[in-house]
C-alpha cells in the first residue's frame, strides 16, 4: 500500500509539472522575420523597407523581357505570337476580366502606395529622435516620389483612380472602401506629391547619385504628369525649375545607354543594374546569332519596325521614308539611328548583322536572316534592336540559359527628355519661340540633323512628336503614352506593323520590299480604348468603384 | 521543454522502479480443439493484466507460475479466446473452440486497441499480406480503394517522387484535408516505409475514433502498424519480384507530313495567303518519304526516348521469439529506373528491427530501430521540363542528326535527349531514422493499471545535389555541314543542399483494463509533448550552397570551380515547432452489449495566437450488439449485428503559422542603387489577431451485420461532419486597395456527408476451391455553407460559391461553336473582339452586356477529387494456385483539359496529337476541338465548359497470379507469381490523360507494370 501510495503521488505531481509549464511549451516565435517596430526603430531600417518599394519599381520586366513594352507601341513587335503585345494589346482581345492591365496591377500599385504610405505615416508618428530632420525629409521626400510614381501609373492606365493616402487597417473607422477621384484631383494628388518631395529632396545624392529619387526626379515626374495632363503653363514652369538645376546633354547619344558612361549629367532618374543585380535583356533581346562566330546569341525579341525607322531622318535633310533613299535606306541617318536600330549591314561585336533573304538557300535554323513563316526566329521585320545592348557583352553569355547579365541602365528620366517636353508645353501654350526651337535643335544637332527653322505651331508639333519618337525609342512605354495622350491611337493602332525584306537578287544586289511583318491588324475601339477597364474584380470587392465607359 | 523532459525521464524512472514480489503458484495444464479434441500446440497463455506468458508444447502442455487470484488468458489464432480463473488451481484442461473470427478480431486505435465487437468507433483496416503482392514503390499508392472511407491521390508515377495524399471520407475544409499518418503510434511519414513490414493499416474514420488525436484528427487518421516478433521457432523469409513498368497512356502526335498540313491549314485559318503556305506540296511530299532525314525527319519522341523501365525488389525478414525475448528484423530494397533509362532511377533501402523483452513479470520493454534511404537520382532538367521540351519539339525537327546519337540536333537550343542524358543530374539522398523505446509497467497494486512511457526520436537528413553540365548539340547549315554549339549552360554548376528535421515525441500512458461482472472498463490517458516539426516531411533546418562558372568538369564543390565571389551563394532557413496534447477514452460496457465511450483531447500548438492556443476535442459513442440480445437468433441469417452512433469535435491544423503577428520578410539582392544591389523587407500580411482552430462536429452511425455464419460481413457507416471556425483567405471581401493580403480568418463553414460501406465474403466450394470477394465504397459530397465571398458574386446565384461543392468549378458556359459568320455577326460581343471565325467557341453572354467576360461565368464542372470512391477485389484459390484481383475507381469527377492537351501548336510550333485531327470544320461541325488556329492562345481556350471531361473511371488496380510449392526439403514454401499493375482502365476520357493522374502532358506518367516474383520461406 505505501508503495503504491508514494508511486501514485508522484505521478500527479509529474502530471502538475506538466499541465503548468503547457502554455510556455507552445510558444515559439517565428526565425525567419522581422516585426514592425524593429523596421520603423530608426534610419537605417526604415531604409531598408524603402529599397523594398524601390523595388517595386518594374523597369527590368517592362523594358528588357521578352516582351517589352516597346513592343506596345508601332516602334517594335515581339517574334512570338502569343505575346500580350500582339494578342491582348494589339487587338485589343480583352475583357474588363482578363485585360493585361488588370486586377494584378491594380493590386500590385496599390500594394506599392501602402508601402509609401506606411513610410510617410510612420516616420512622421515616429517618437522624437527617431530620425533626424534631414533623414525625415529624405525618407519622406523619396516615398511620397514614389507614392507619385505608381499614382502617375495608374492615371495612365485607368484614368482617375482612389487615392489612399494613409495606411489602411481593417478596423478603421472610416472603412476601407472608396471611390474613384476625378482625373484632375489625381493628377493634382501626384503633383502635390511631388512638389513636397522637390521641396525636401537633395538636388544630388552623393554615392547613389540618379538612382535615387532627387529634386530633379521629382521635379521630371511632375513635368511628366503636367504634360499628361495638358497643363502647359505648369509644366514650362516646372521645365524651367529643371533647367536651373545643374543637368546637361552628353555629347554622344549612345553613351548614355552604355554601363561605363551611364552615369552623367543628362540623366535625372534611372534604374540602377550591374553585376550583381543584373537583367535579361541581352538574353532576349540581343540578335538571334553572333556575327563573328556564328554562335547562338539572343533571342531577339524586340523587332523594331519599318515605321519606327521612317521616322530617322537623313542628314541631308530628306525625311526617313524619302523614296531617293528607297534602294540605299541605311546610310547617312540620324545618329540615333544607328544607336537604336541593328540593320542588314550593321557593324555588331566585331562583325556584321545580316537581315537578307536569299531564295536560293534554304536557312539554317540558326540565322539572322529574314524569316518567312518563322521557323529560325530570326527577324520578322528586318530590324533587331540595339539601344540598350552592351557590345562588349560576350555573345556566348547571352543565351538563355545563362544568367542575367545585362548591366545596362533604364533611364526614366533624363534631360533630353525634359527639353522635349518643354518644347511641347511650350509650343502648345504659345507656339514655337526661341526656346522651342533651342531645346528641339539642341536634340537634333547631337543627332546630326539640321536644325528646324521657320515652322508654324501645328508643324512644330509635329516635329517635336517625331522628334520624341526617335530621340525617345524603346526607353520603356513613353512612345505607347505619347499614342495615348496624343489620341492618335485610332490611326496608328488601326493598322498593321511593317518590315523590311531584303532579297538578294541573282546578280547580288538587293531589293528592298516594305512588308506586312505583324500579319493581321492591330486594332483599337475609339474612344473606348484610350483607358483600360478598371478590373472586374476590383469592382466585386469595392462597388463604390465606377467603370470607365465603353468598358 | 527542459522541464518536459525531465518530466518523462522521472516517469520512466518510476516505472523501472514499481518491481514488486508476489504470492504465486505454478499452474499447468493442457489445451485441447473441441473439434477435433486433438491437444492444441502454440497456444498463448499469459496472466490477464501483466506481460507474462508461455506457449503450449508439442503437445498442448503449458507451466506457468501464477498468483491464486489471477486469471489465465488462452488465445489461439482461429481460435475463440478463453480466459480461466486460477482460483487455487494447480492443474488445468482447458479447451478451445474455433471462432468466426469477427469475434476475437482486434482493432489498433488511437494509443491502444480494442476488440472489433465492443468497438463503438468507426474505423476500417486492412492486413499487410494484402498489399505485398502489388510491387509499387510507395505503399501509399498502393492503398487507394482498399479500405472504406480512404481516398488516396497520387500526384506523380516519377520514381522517387509518387507521393500519395491521404483524405479520409472526401474533403471537409478548404485548408489542409489530408489525413494524419500514425505509425507504431507516432507522427511519421509514410514514404520511407516498406510494405513487407506493415501488419495493419487502420483507419479512423468517425469522431470517436479520432478523439484521442484532437487538433489533428479531424482529416481523419490512417493508423500502421508494423510488425512485430512472435513467440516460436525462428522465421525467415525472402521475396522478390522484377518488373517492367511503362506509362499507362501515352500521348500520340501526327507525322510530320501530316504536321505540316495541318499547319497550313491553320494558317490559312488566320487569314493567310493560300498562295504562299508554310509548307509546299514538295515540303510534305519530302517528309513523306523521308530521304532527307536531315531536313525532312518524321520523328517521334516518345518512340525514340521512351522504353519500358526495370523495377527490382528484394526483401528478407527475420522474425520469431523464445522465452523473454521477440524480435523482428527486415531488410529491404527497391530499385525503379524512369521510362527514359537511368538518367532517372531511384533505390530505397529500409532496416527495420525491433525487440521485445520481458524485463520482469510485469515489466516490459521495447527498442524499436529504423533506418531508410530513398536514393533519387535525375536529370538536371525536371520531368516537367523535359515533357515540355518533347511537346514542342514538334515531328518536323530531327532530334539526331543522320539519325546518329552522336549528332543531337538543338531546338530552341535545347533537345530532350539531351536534357535527359547530359543535362547534368540532381541527385537527393533522403535519410530517416526513427528510434522509440517503449516501457511497459503493470502496476500491481492495483490489477488491470498499466502504465507505458514511449519516447520517439525521428530525424531526417536530406542531403541533394544538382550538378548542371553544359551539352553539345548540332544545328545544320545551309551547306548540310553541321556545327557544334553549346547549351543547357555555359559552364558546369553545382548546387548542394542539406535540409535536415528531428521530432522528439513523448508519450505517457495510463491505461486500465478491468471488470465486475458483467461490468466492463477500459481507460486511457495519455500526455504527448512534441518538439521539433510536426510535419514529419517538412524541414525545420534548410542550407543551401551553390557556384557556378565551374573551371572543371567534377561535381565537387571544393576543388574544381572558381574563386569568382559572384560564383558562389548561399542561403537557408530554420523553424521550430511545438504541441502538447492529453487525451483520454473511456469506454464501459455492460455484458459487452451496451457500450458507451468517451473520449478526447486537450491540444495545444504555437502555430496560433497567445490564448487561442489550447483546445478540447471531446468525443462521446456508443453501441449496441444486438444479436447478444436474447430475443435475437443468431442460428438465422443474422449471426452478428451491432449498432452504433459517435458524435464528437476534433480539430484541423490548416493554414500557416504566425499569421496572428505582424511580419516582415527580409529578401535579399532585391534592388541597386549606384553599385551592387541591396537587401530590403517586405511586410508579409496583415495579422489577424485572434486566429484560432479549425474546428469539427461529426456525428457517424454505423452497422455491422455479419450473415450466412459470417461468410458475408457488411459495415455500413453514415457520417455528417460540418467544419466551422474554418480558415479561409478573406482577401475576396477585402478592396483591392487595401494593399496587403491578410492573415487567414475562422470565418468559414463547410459540411461533408456521405456513407461509406465494406463488406467481404467468403466461399468455400470445397476444401479445395475457395471464393473471396470483399467491396468497399465512400460517398462523400462537400457543401460550402460560408465562406468569404463579396456580394457581387454571393448575390449572384450563378457565380457564387456558398452553398456548392468545394473545388467547383467556375468559367464560361460554351455553346458549341460559332458554325457561319452570320452566327458571329447576330453575336452582340463578337463584334467588340472582331476576330471571331467560325469554328470559334461560342460563349454564353449571360448577364446580355455585348461582353465576355467574369460576369458570364457560371458553375461549369464538379471539383477533380471524385464524389464516389470504390474498390473491390475478387480471389479465387484453387489448391495451391491463386488468381486475384483488385479493381479500383472513382464517380463524380471532372477533367479539364489545357495546354497541350487541348491546344494543337501549343507555343505556336508545338506538336499536334493525334486527338486533335478531330477539330472543327464546316463539315465536322460537332468536333471536340475548335477550328486549327497556328498561334492558339486567348480566346478560345478561356475557362470554358469546352474543356470539362467526366473523370470518372474503373481500374484493374491489380491482377496476381500465384503458386505455391509445399513441403519442399530445406524449405517451408516457397511461392511464384505473376502480376500485373494498372494493365486495364475503361475511362470516357477520350484524350491521352490518366483518369488517375491527368496531368499526363506536363507531368511524370502514371506507370503500368507487369511483374514476376517470389517468395521463399525457409
Amino acid at each position: 500500500m505505501k508503495d503504491t501510495f508514494i508511486y501514485m503521488s508522484t505521478w500527479v505531481m509529474v502530471a502538475i509539472m506538466l499541465v503548468s509549464c503547457s502554455e510556455d511549451f507552445v510558444e515559439v516565435q517565428p526565425k525567419s522575420s522581422i516585426t514592425s517596430d524593429a523596421v520603423f526603430s530608426s534610419y537605417t531600417n526604415t531604409n531598408i523597407f524603402l529599397n523594398e518599394l524601390y523595388s517595386d519599381i518594374p523597369v527590368g520586366t517592362e523594358w528588357f523581357s521578352e516582351d517589352a513594352r516597346a513592343n506596345w507601341s508601332d516602334d517594335s513587335m515581339a517574334t512570338f505570337g502569343w505575346t500580350t503585345s500582339q494578342n491582348e494589346i494589339a487587338r485589343r482581345d480583352y475583357s474588363t476580366s482578363n485585360a493585361p492591365i488588370g486586377n494584378g496591377t491594380w493590386r500590385s500599385h496599390y500594394a506599392s502606395i501602402r508601402k509609401a504610405n506606411m513610410i510617410i505615416n510612420n516616420v512622421e508618428a515616429a517618437p522624437e529622435g527617431t530620425y533626424s530632420i534631414d533623414e525625415k525629409n529624405q525618407l519622406q521626400g523619396q516615398a511620397k516620389f514614389l507614392r507619385a510614381f505608381f499614382y502617375l501609373r495608374l492615371v495612365k492606365y485607368f484614368g482617375g483612380v482612389p487615392l489612399i493616402d494613409k495606411v489602411l487597417s481593417r478596423d478603421s473607422e472610416e472603412g476601407i472602401t472608396f471611390p474613384r477621384s476625378s482625373f484632375e484631383e489625381t493628377i493634382d494628388f501626384i503633383v502635390q506629391d511631388c512638389r513636397e518631395a522637390a521641396d525636401v529632396l537633395p538636388e544630388v545624392w552623393t554615392g547613389d547619385r540618379s538612382t535615387r529619387a532627387s529634386k530633379g526626379a521629382a521635379l521630371a515626374q511632375m513635368a511628366d504628369a503636367q504634360l499628361f495632363s495638358e497643363r502647359w503653363s505648369d509644366c514650362v514652369i516646372t521645365c524651367e525649375e529643371i533647367f536651373a538645376l545643374d543637368y546637361s546633354l552628353v555629347d554622344d547619344y549612345s553613351s548614355l545607354f552604355r554601363p561605363e558612361t551611364e552615369d552623367n549629367s543628362e540623366v535625372i532618374f534611372d534604374v540602377e543594374f550591374n553585376e550583381s543585380y543584373a537583367h535579361d535583356n541581352e538574353v532576349f533581346n540581343s540578335p538571334r546569332v553572333d556575327p563573328v562566330t556564328g554562335v547562338a546569341a539572343g533571342w531577339g525579341h524586340l523587332l523594331p519596325t519599318q515605321e519606327l525607322v521612317d521616322s530617322y531622318e537623313f542628314k541631308d535633310g530628306s525625311l526617313g521614308n524619302d523614296e531617293d533613299h528607297a534602294n540605299d535606306p541605311y546610310t547617312n541617318r540620324d545618329n540615333r539611328f544607328y544607336a537604336t536600330i541593328l540593320y542588314n549591314g550593321s557593324d555588331w561585336r566585331g562583325g556584321k548583322i545580316w537581315t537578307f533573304f536569299d531564295p536560293t538557300v534554304q536557312q539554317g535554323s540558326f540565322s539572322n536572316s529574314f524569316d518567312d513563316n518563322h521557323t529560325h526566329q530570326g527577324t520578322l521585320t528586318g530590324y533587331y534592336f540595339a539601344k540598350h545592348l552592351n557590345p562588349k557583352v560576350a555573345p556566348s553569355e547571352t543565351t538563355y540559359y545563362g544568367k542575367s547579365v545585362g548591366t545596362t541602365n533604364a533611364i526614366v528620366y533624363r534631360f533630353g527628355e525634359i527639353l522635349l517636353i518643354y518644347a511641347e508645353a511650350k509650343n502648345e501654350l504659345s507656339g514655337p519661340d526661341g526656346t522651342v526651337y533651342d531645346a528641339v535643335n539642341q536634340l537634333r544637332a547631337r543627332g546630326g540633323l539640321q536644325p528646324l527653322s521657320g515652322l508654324d505651331q501645328s508643324t512644330m508639333r509635329e516635329k517635336i512628336r517625331n522628334e520624341r519618337r526617335v530621340e525617345l525609342a524603346f526607353e520603356g512605354d513613353k512612345r505607347y503614352w505619347d499614342i495615348i495622350r496624343w489620341r492618335i491611337a485610332g490611326t496608328v493602332f488601326n493598322k498593321s506593323k511593317g518590315g523590311m525584306r531584303i532579297v538578294v537578287q541573282p546578280d547580288s544586289s538587293l531589293e528592298y520590299n516594305r512588308v506586312d511583318a505583324l500579319r493581321g491588324e492591330m486594332r483599337f475601339n475609339e474612344p473606348r480604348d484610350y483607358l483600360f477597364p478598371i478590373p472586374q474584380e476590383a469592382i466585386e470587392v469595392n462597388p463604390k468603384l465606377e467603370q470607365n465607359s465603353g468598358w | 521543454m527542459r522541464k518536459i523532459i525531465n518530466s518523462i525521464i522521472v516517469a520512466l524512472f518510476l516505472l523501472f522502479w514499481n518491481l514488486g514480489a508476489s504470492q504465486e503458484i505454478a499452474v499447468s495444464g493442457t489445451v485441447f480443439s473441441v473439434e477435433d479434441k486433438m491437444p492444441l500446440p502454440g497456444v498463448s497463455i499469459v496472466v490477464k493484466g501483466t506481460q507474462k506468458g508461455v506457449v503450449s508444447d508439442f503437445d498442448g502442455n503449458f507451466s506457468i507460475d501464477a498468483n491464486h487470484d489471477a486469471t489465465l488468458v488462452f488465445s489461439y489464432l482461429g481460435y475463440s479466446t478463453v480466459e480461466v480463473a486460477v482460483n487455487y488451481q494447480k492443474t488445468l484442461v482447458v479447451n478451445l473452440n474455433e471462432s468466426s473470427e469477427a469475434l476475437d478480431e482486434v482493432v489498433v486505435l488511437g494509443y491502444g486497441a480494442q476488440k472489433k465487437t465492443t468497438l463503438t468507433a468507426s474505423v476500417s483496416s486492412v492486413k499487410g499480406e494484402e498489399l505485398v503482392d502489388a510491387p509499387v514503390a510507395s505503399v501509399a499508392n498502393n492503398l487507394g480503394g482498399r479500405l472504406s472511407g480512404l481516398l488516396a491521390t497520387q500526384s506523380s508515377g516519377e520514381p522517387g517522387f509518387d507521393e500519395t495524399t491521404f483524405r479520409v471520407r472526401g474533403i471537409g475544409t478548404m485548408g489542409n484535408s489530408a489525413a494524419l499518418v500514425i505509425i507504431d503510434g507516432f507522427e511519421r511519414d509514410i514514404t520511407s516505409i516498406n510494405s513487407r513490414d506493415i501488419e495493419t493499416v487502420t483507419v479512423l474514420k468517425d469522431a470517436a475514433s479520432v478523439a484521442p488525436y484532437g487538433l489533428k484528427g479531424a482529416n481523419g487518421v490512417v493508423l500502421i502498424t508494423t510488425k512485430r516478433g512472435q513467440e516460436g521457432k525462428a522465421s525467415i523469409v525472402y521475396n522478390g519480384s522484377y518488373g517492367l513498368q511503362s506509362p499507362t497512356n501515352l500521348p500520340k502526335q501526327v507525322s510530320s507530313s501530316e504536321w505540316a498540313s495541318l499547319k497550313n491549314i491553320a494558317y490559312v485559318n488566320d487569314g493567310g495567303d493560300p498562295n504562299s503556305l508554310p509548307f509546299s506540296d514538295q515540303d510534305i511530299a519530302k517528309f513523306q518519304s523521308g530521304t532527307d532525314h536531315n531536313r525532312y525527319p518524321n520523328e517521334d519522341v516518345i518512340d525514340l526516348l521512351i522504353k519500358p523501365a526495370p523495377i527490382t525488389s528484394h526483401g528478407v525478414t527475420v522474425t520469431g521469439g523464445e522465452g523473454k525475448f521477440k524480435y523482428f528484423a527486415s531488410l529491404g530494397y527497391l530499385g525503379q529506373e524512369g521510362v527514359w533509362g537511368d538518367a532517372t532511377n531511384f533505390n530505397r533501402y529500409n532496416l527495420t528491427s525491433n525487440i521485445d523483452y520481458q524485463l520482469s513479470e510485469n515489466t516490459k520493454f521495447g527498442i524499436d530501430v529504423s533506418a531508410s534511404l530513398r536514393d533519387v537520382k535525375t536529370p538536371s532538367i525536371g520531368a516537367g521540363q523535359i515533357l515540355f521540351g518533347f511537346w514542342r519539339l514538334n515531328s518536323t525537327n530531327p532530334i539526331f542528326f543522320n539519325n546518329d546519337q552522336n549528332t543531337p540536333a538543338g531546338y530552341f537550343e535545347r533537345n530532350p535527349y539531351l536534357d535527359i542524358n547530359k543535362s547534368g543530374y540532381f541527385k537527393s539522398d533522403d535519410y530517416r531514422y526513427a528510434f522509440t523505446i517503449r516501457l511497459e509497467q503493470q502496476i500491481k497494486s492495483i490489477p488491470g493499471l498499466i502504465l507505458k512511457a514511449n519516447l520517439a526520436i525521428d530525424k531526417r537528413d536530406v542531403l541533394s545535389k544538382t550538378w548542371q553540365t553544359p551539352y553539345t548539340f548540332y544545328q545544320i547549315n545551309n551547306d548540310d555541314s553541321l556545327s557544334a554549339y553549346t547549351g543547357n549552360v555555359q559552364a558546369p554548376a553545382l548546387t548542394e543542399s542539406y535540409g535536415g528535421s528531428r521530432q522528439i515525441t513523448g508519450q505517457l500512458i495510463a491505461a486500465y483494463n478491468n471488470s465486475w461482472g458483467k461490468h466492463g472498463l477500459d481507460a486511457l490517458a495519455v500526455f504527448e509533448p512534441r518538439d521539433g516539426t510536426n510535419d514529419p516531411n517538412q524541414l525545420n533546418k534548410f542550407l543551401t550552397v551553390t557556384r557556378t562558372n565551374f573551371n572543371l568538369n567534377l561535381d565537387e564543390l571544393s576543388t574544381s570551380g572558381n574563386s569568382n565571389p559572384s560564383d558562389l551563394s548561399a542561403g537557408g532557413i530554420s523553424r521550430n515547432q511545438r504541441q502538447l496534447g492529453y487525451a483520454y477514452r473511456v469506454t464501459y460496457d455492460y455484458s459487452k452489449k451496451y457500450i458507451l465511450e468517451v473520449g478526447g483531447r486537450y491540444d495545444g500548438h504555437y502555430y496560433f495566437a497567445p490564448g487561442k492556443r489550447f483546445s478540447f476535442f471531446p468525443s462521446f459513442s456508443a453501441a449496441w450488439r444486438i444479436s447478444d440480445e436474447d430475443f435475437f437468433n443468431t442460428d438465422g441469417l443474422i449471426n452478428n449485428m451491432k449498432m452504433r452512433g459517435s458524435w464528437g469535435k476534433s480539430g484541423n491544423l490548416a493554414g500557416n503559422p504566425f499569421q496572428y503577428l505582424s511580419q516582415f520578410v527580409v529578401r535579399n539582392n532585391s534592388y541597386a542603387f549606384n553599385s551592387g544591389s541591396v537587401s530590403s523587407v517586405a511586410e508579409s500580411l496583415d495579422p489577424n489577431r485572434s486566429i484560432t482552430w479549425e474546428k469539427a462536429i461529426k456525428s457517424n452511425l454505423g452497422l455491422e451485420v455479419d450473415l450466412f455464419n459470417s461468410g458475408l460481413r457488411m459495415e455500413l457507416d453514415y457520417f455528417y461532419e460540418k467544419r466551422s471556425d474554418m480558415l479561409i483567405d478573406a482577401n475576396v471581401v477585402i478592396p483591392n486597395e487595401f494593399g496587403i493580403g491578410i492573415g487567414q480568418e475562422n470565418n468559414g463553414v463547410m459540411e461533408n456527408k456521405g456513407f461509406d460501406l465494406s463488406a467481404s465474403y467468403k466461399h468455400y466450394f470445397s476444401d479445395e476451391l475457395s471464393l473471396d470477394v470483399g467491396l468497399n465504397f465512400t460517398h462523400a459530397k462537400n457543401k460550402l455553407l460560408e465562406i468569404a465571398e463579396n456580394d457581387a458574386t454571393l448575390d449572384d446565384p450563378y457565380r457564387s460559391r456558398t452553398g456548392k461543392a468545394y473545388g467547383t468549378r467556375f468559367g464560361l458556359k460554351s455553346l458549341g461553336y460559332f458554325q457561319d459568320e452570320d452566327e458571329i455577326a447576330a453575336t452582340p460581343y463578337a463584334a467588340n473582339l472582331g476576330n471571331l471565325k467560325p469554328g470559334d467557341i461560342k460563349y454564353w453572354d449571360r448577364n446580355e452586356d455585348g461582353e465576355i467576360n467574369n460576369l458570364d461565368n457560371i458553375a461549369i464542372g464538379k471539383s477533380a477529387f471524385p464524389e464516389t470512391t470504390f474498390g473491390f477485389n475478387v480471389g479465387l484459390k484453387y489448391k495451391d494456385l491463386s488468381l486475384t484481383t483488385f479493381w479500383q475507381g472513382s464517380l463524380g469527377s471532372d477533367t479539364y483539359l489545357g495546354g497541350w492537351g487541348a491546344q494543337a501548336f501549343e507555343q505556336s510550333n508545338g506538336v499536334v496529337f493525334e486527338n486533335h485531327l478531330d477539330y472543327w470544320t464546316p463539315s465536322n461541325p460537332n468536333s471536340e476541338y475548335p477550328r486549327l488556329t497556328s498561334n492558339p492562345v486567348g480566346y478560345n481556350y478561356r475557362g470554358s465548359s469546352h474543356w470539362i471531361r467526366n473523370g470518372d473511371y474503373l481500374r484493374m488496380k491489380t491482377v496476381t497470379l500465384g503458386y505455391t510449392f509445399q513441403d519442399i526439403p530445406q524449405l517451408s514454401s516457397i511461392r511464384f507469381y505473376l502480376s500485373g499493375q494498372n494493365l486495364l482502365t475503361f475511362t470516357k476520357l477520350k484524350t491521352d490523360v490518366d483518369p488517375e493522374n491527368p496531368n499526363n502532358y506536363t507531368g511524370y506518367w502514371q506507370q503500368k507494370t507487369v511483374t514476376f516474383g517470389v517468395d521463399i520461406n525457409f
